[in-house]
């Protein structure tokens, strides 16, 4: 009666602790989670268009019936009195609460009631439940495990004592898991359902049958379970109608719409001995504590024959969560599956299983025969301070999970969204899709806000574009984090922009200017949040598409019966506590046995607090006490680490200390370097590190460091000299700077800009004729297909023959002799923007040849524009032949303007004799040039022209603003006959906003 | 059990059962009226019928009071609408009725709308323009210009002169603009700028063939030739453009414009 009494008070005690912390601290870590926006967007769907499975919004369209929608949609029910974050998070709070009832009802099956009152307040705190909710936010997973525990003691009634009450009652609730996280439902079947049933058919043995050598036990439960067939099957059967009844729409879509894309590497797969950030993310955060009472949790878990089946489906998770680290996982998922699947939930599954066996020992060690064991060996207060230890310990980790994001923060900071949704609502910049860069999972958060379309987003599975599915990148948004793969896959969309009806880009990185710039992207405004708006011209606005059909009826399905299974659990659950529950419904198969083995309670006991204060030491150690300094090859990389970060003051203090060279001259002299590509928009992909000589006190290190830009990578090498210093620190001695200084101390420039007023009549009627601009006049001076070994690319030249600056869009369409069409764009060898007058080269490469091209047709859109045309600087020419059709292009670019040039580039065209243009490339120079001062930019360029061919057998076509015209002469160019053959056009990035002052 | 049954079906039966709606009988009826003058008189058994006007362009829901069989409809608010055939909808949950009618204004203020086509011309190529003049009231309702026509149309040939015209001054909207041709000579002299060892090169003023200022922002690159070959680029600014080049003891420099070159300038 006492420990009945005991199991509850500490339930209630649990359920009030999660107020108290999960309640209180949600709110605050959830914007700072991985997943949590995504389900808040989902949610938002349905509390717009309930009954609609295509949501638009994302991807061009995509099928929300694709994730189980329960979780989503009872967020979407209290959305409508709550505001959606909050209706989160109170969904999230109800959630943890079922969860901590599950595990004390769970626990109960394994053990008596005190034990399952100690299991229900490690529930409040164990850090795989903690992570799962803080760190990741992911809501239908602690929504299926919460519904999958508490079904768990009614199905293990219902095979022990064959009532069919316990029956329904237990698929009431699984069928709730279903609908919330259908993962869990399945991998639950085998992880937790078949232990339960094993648990329960040995517990319906005799006690004799039951202490039997283990081959006849074996043969007596076949025996036992044949004899319970007709329950199993039962059980089974009625188990499958629901799993593809209650969510049959999702089993429809992944039959009729299969996952056909490319794996996208998780952290979870990571070998955790190679990549230990991932290790410690997905392995041992949620895991620590079941390592440290590992002797315990496998003492208790194999001692006893009921347990077998749990002791198995403990070890398999342990191990399948051990993600890449062993061969075995991918071994026993396949490979397919083992690609698709996050492997953590295996870890968490685990934890889940350790948990009743973890609550033992902790009972045990704090009122059982181990603490009497402490007491008798020791003193009361040696097990008081062993207690206080582990404890406090323990509890030092659990606060640095709740921060854990941001310690390492998972996601950019908090982004206000408000400027942008206005940004969105006016003009009909809604009839367009965007696209948001460097903003996080807090894209989702935005597309919760809006109506508007995005061309990305962030529920991978649903991705069909081939443009994304065939390639392992996550979202568009943090392509620079997937490599070249990720930038390849934001290249097309920011080139091929129109097909996607792109026109906005919000950035909230500069990383991806250039890219933005030479792809042909304008900044339009920067918001009141500080984020830049970049803008496409030429693109048209968004054409209806057409959802994908699924039946009413299906529809309504998907609508209704989620719902009413939470609900019809519910009253269930109440008719069940009024009128059936039984008091003494489990019978206790354990007995009162605390006892541990001595090795069992010294490790066990001892464990804990080595484990969780080393964590704690090791995180301490890592921010604060290591030796960054200790020899010269950690100087150098720990000085390139806090540069990549942009910490600047931590990196100077690597610098030998000098009265002369302060931090102030280090700002100074950086800031007359910064601006280019390399110190300004890249990340250091990787070092390495060459001894010239090492002596006891100096040492020469040659640097070599490849970093990642948005443009592609790029490589450079410097020399560092270090010496050591009475503190046994290497220090890096500061290279002699010698100052680059305009002779000039003030400088002018006049710039000639341009408004594009508009005569936008003030009504949200869109008007018909008086706010329409005519289209700008261009022309093809010259257009040229080449054929250069196995590539064919298009070349030539373009005009604005207006008298307005103009933005250009170009595209070729091949026709090939199989009558095949493909488009294909000119990416970064152009200059989207145009003066009145101007004109620039051009190049668009085509595939390797496959099959014959039958003709081709260039189409040129132009819109009037009035940013992106300024032009910096006067360009010098010097050519040298390096022979064997190799030149050296020499020039130097004298800024003449009032800002930096911080990407100084030039497009550089090979002419022949005639003027004909055989191809074209964008040089770009990875330092910046101040105003006033020149640069020197070399690039090595081989002539082609000499075993390229021209293919003027194909007919080309050029239509430009929609209407066929004529290709101008070709026009013999002196001037680059006098250099021979180069011709060059300036083209550079400039940072500062000219535009926008 | 059978009489209960039998019961039953007569009361949902019964309760199916619909009278039929009588049509309103329009008391005054008018083949034409003033929208602001619309007061129609119905009679009618029905007392919660909504009523609308129905016109070309939009529907119009019209206030309702209904007394002693009588129901009144008239404009919730006094205003001008689009002209024409429309109708008159009494609407209740079961039925609608439509009465024909011819709303027009009684005000009209007469507004002339001359429309240009292309509104912008370039007189390197075509000068030439079609003008649409119609007559509107303050509503968008077209006036007839005479008993004939709504539109008088025409083909003008516009001035030479690049600038912005207008074809009613208080219309900012109906504007029309003749823009400059292309440069039809290049001019550039030189200014060697001692205190500063530059040498200014100026090309321009620019004009087009019909003695217009090429377009402000029209780039012009300069080429000049020392030991190396440069080139710089700037725009026009009311048809001037001045570069400032290094003073060196030889040099050769000259400007141009697309395929529009300037004399060659050599300075000692």
């Amino acid at each position: 009666m006492w420990s009945d009494f005991l199991g509850k008070k500490l339930l209630m005690v649990a359920m009030c602790l999660v107020l108290l912390t999960h309640g209180v601290i949600i709110y605050f870590t959830l914007p700072k989670t991985y997943d949590a926006y995504v389900h808040m967007f989902f949610a938002d769907h349905y509390q717009r268009f309930w009954f609609e499975p295509w949501e638009y919004r994302w991807y061009t369209g995509f099928l929300t019936i694709s994730y189980p929608p329960l979780v989503h949609q009872m967020v979407a029910l209290l959305a409508k009195v709550f505001p959606l974050k909050v209706a989160f998070c109170i969904y999230a709070i109800f959630i943890y609460e079922v969860l901590v009832i599950g595990i004390y009802r769970f626990t109960k099956i394994f053990f008596d009631k005190s034990i399952a009152g100690v299991a229900a307040i490690l529930a409040v705190v164990i850090s795989s439940m903690v992570e799962t909710l803080h760190v990741y936010g992911q809501l239908p997973t602690l929504n299926g495990i919460a519904f999958l525990l508490n079904a768990l003691p009614f199905l293990y009634q219902y095979f022990l004592k064959g009532k069919k009450l316990y029956l329904l009652m237990a698929l009431s609730f699984l069928a709730v898991t279903v609908s919330s996280h259908h993962v869990t439902a399945i991998f639950g079947m085998v992880f937790f359902i078949a232990p339960t049933i094993f648990m329960a058919i040995v517990d319906g043995l005799t006690p004799e049958k039951r202490e039997q050598s283990i081959f006849k036990f074996i043969g007596t439960f076949i025996k036992t379970a044949f004899k319970k067939y007709k329950s199993i099957i039962l059980f089974g059967i009625l188990m499958i109608v629901l799993m593809v009844g209650l969510i049959f729409p999702y089993w429809y879509w992944s039959k009729t719409d299969p996952i056909t894309q490319v794996s996208i590497p998780h952290g979870s797969r990571d070998n955790f001995f190679k990549n230990f950030s991932s290790g410690l993310i997905f392995y041992i955060v949620p895991l620590t504590l079941i390592f440290s009472l590992i002797t315990a949790i496998s003492y208790a878990i194999t001692k006893k024959k009921r347990f077998i089946a749990w002791a198995v489906s403990f070890f398999l998770c342990l191990l399948l969560g051990s993600g890449g680290t062993t061969p075995i996982p991918k071994m026993i998922l396949g490979a397919n599956a083992f690609n698709i699947l996050t492997l953590d939930r295996f870890g968490f599954w685990a934890s889940i299983i350790a948990i009743p066996f973890i609550a033992k020992f902790i009972y045990s060690f704090i009122d059982g025969p181990i603490k009497h064991f402490w007491i008798k060996k020791f003193s009361g207060s040696f097990h008081f301070i062993l207690s206080s230890l582990s404890g406090f310990s323990y509890l030092l980790f659990i606060l640095f999970i709740f921060h854990l994001a941001s310690f390492r923060p998972l996601q950019p900071k908090e982004i206000e969204i408000e400027p942008i949704l206005n940004f969105l609502n006016r003009d009909n910049h809604m009839r367009w899709r965007y696209l948001t860069l460097g903003f996080g999972d807090q894209m989702a958060w935005l597309s919760a806000n809006s109506l508007a379309a995005t061309v990305d987003g962030n529920y991978h599975s649903a991705r069909r574009l081939p443009e994304l599915t065939t390639r392992p990148v996550e979202r568009l948004e943090n392509a620079k984090f997937s490599g070249l793969q990720g930038l390849a896959s934001l290249n097309d969309f920011l080139t091929d922009a129109e097909k996607y009806n792109l026109k906005y880009v919000f950035s909230n990185d500069r990383y991806y200017d250039p890219l933005l710039y030479f792809t042909g992207w304008n900044r339009t405004i920067r918001l009141e949040n500080g984020i830049m708006v970049w803008e496409k011209g030429n693109i048209s606005t968004i054409k209806p598409i057409k959802a994908k059909e699924i039946s009413p009826i299906l529809t309504k399905l998907w609508g209704i019966l989620p719902v009413s299974s939470l609900m019809f659990s519910i009253i269930l659950t109440l008719i069940y506590l009024r009128w059936h529950k039984e008091n003494e419904n489990l019978e206790n198969f354990n007995g009162k046995d605390y006892h541990y083995p001595k090795y069992v309670i010294y490790s066990s006991s001892f464990l804990p607090i080595v484990f969780f204060t080393a964590f704690i030491s090791f995180q301490v150690y890592e921010l604060l006490l290591v030796k960054q300094q200790d020899n010269p090859k950690n100087t150098i990389l720990n000085f390139y680490n806090n540069l990549d970060f942009q910490r600047f003051d931590k990196a100077f203090k690597f610098y030998n200390p000098n009265p002369t060279y302060t931090l102030d001259q280090y700002l100074l002299e950086k800031s007359v370097n910064d601006g280019g590509l390399l110190p300004s928009y890249a990340k250091l992909d990787s070092i390495d590190l060459k001894e010239n000589y090492l002596t006891k006190e100096k040492a020469q290190l040659s640097v070599y460091t490849r970093w990642r830009t948005s443009l592609g990578f790029r490589e450079k090498s410097e020399i560092f000299d270090l010496v050591k210093n009475e503190d046994n620190l290497w220090y890096i001695i500061p290279k002699k700077f010698n100052p680059e200084i305009p002779e000039e101390q003030m400088r002018s420039y006049t710039y000639t800009l341009f408004k594009k007023t508009g005569k936008r009549v003030i009504s949200s009627f869109p008007t018909v004729k008086n706010d329409k601009v005519k289209k700008p006049f261009a022309s093809f001076k010259q257009a040229n297909i080449i054929s250069y070994k196995q590539n064919n690319f298009i070349t030539g030249e373009i005009l604005n023959a207006d008298d307005v600056p103009i933005n250009i869009a170009l595209k070729a369409v091949v026709t090939f002799s199989n009558n095949i069409q493909k488009e294909y764009f000119p990416k970064t060898v152009i200059q989207y923007n145009l003066a009145p007058k101007a004109s620039t080269y051009f190049q668009i490469d085509l595939d390797t040849i496959k099959s014959k091209i039958k003709f081709v047709e260039l189409f040129l859109e132009t819109d009037v524009s009035e940013r992106g045309y300024i032009k910096a600087g006067v360009t010098s020419l010097n050519i040298k032949n390096l022979g064997d059709n190799n030149l050296m292009v020499n020039s130097n670019i004298y800024n003449q303007i009032t800002a930096d040039i911080n990407i100084p580039g030039l497009i550089i065209a090979e002419k022949d004799k005639d003027g004909r243009i055989w191809q074209s490339q964008l040089q770009l120079s990875t330092t910046a040039i101040r105003s006033g001062l020149n640069g020197n930019l070399n690039f090595k360029f081989k002539k082609i022209q000499h075993v390229a061919q021209i293919n003027i057998k194909v007919p080309l076509n050029v239509y430009i603003n929609g209407s066929k015209r004529q290709i101008s002469a070709v026009v013999i160019d002196q001037l680059a006959n006098q250099n021979q053959g180069i011709s060059v056009l300036s083209h550079s990035f400039i940072s500062q906003e000219i535009y926008l002052q | 059990m059978r009489e209960l049954t039998v019961l039953i079906f007569i009361l949902i039966t019964a309760i199916s059962c619909n009278k039929k709606e009588e049509k309103p009988i329009w008391l005054n009826p008018k083949s034409v009226t003033a929208f602001n003058d619309i007061a129609f008189r119905f009679k009618t058994n029905t007392e919660d019928m909504q009523a609308f006007l129905i016109t070309s362009v939009q529907p119009i829901i019209l206030k309702t009071e209904y007394k002693n069989g009588i129901l009144e409809v008239y404009p919730l608010n006094k205003g001008g609408i689009i002209e024409g055939k429309a109708e008159i909808c009494l609407r209740n949950n079961n039925s609608s009725f439509f009465y024909d009618v011819e709303v027009k204004n009684n005000k009209k203020t007469i507004l002339k709308e001359d429309y240009r086509s292309p509104k912008t011309l370039n007189p390197d190529s075509s000068l030439l323009q079609q003008r649409i003049v119609y007559h509107v009231d303050e509503f968008s309702n077209v006036i007839p210009i005479n008993k004939e026509s709504l539109f008088f149309e025409d083909n003008l040939i516009v001035s030479t002169k690049a600038k912005t015209y207008q074809t009613d001054k208080n219309n900012p909207l109906n504007a029309y603009y003749v823009q400059a041709g292309f440069c039809s000579k290049i001019n550039i002299s030189h200014k060697i700028i001692l205190n500063k060892d530059v040498i200014e090169v100026t090309a321009g003023p620019l004009i087009d063939n019909f003695r217009n200022l090429i377009a402000d922002g029209t780039l012009v690159t300069f080429y000049y030739k020392d030991e190396r070959t440069s080139m710089v680029e700037a725009t026009t600014l009311n048809g001037v453009v001045k570069v400032e080049i290094p003073l060196s003891s030889h040099i050769e420099v000259y400007a141009q414009i697309n395929q529009l070159k300037s004399n060659l300038l050599k300075i000692k």
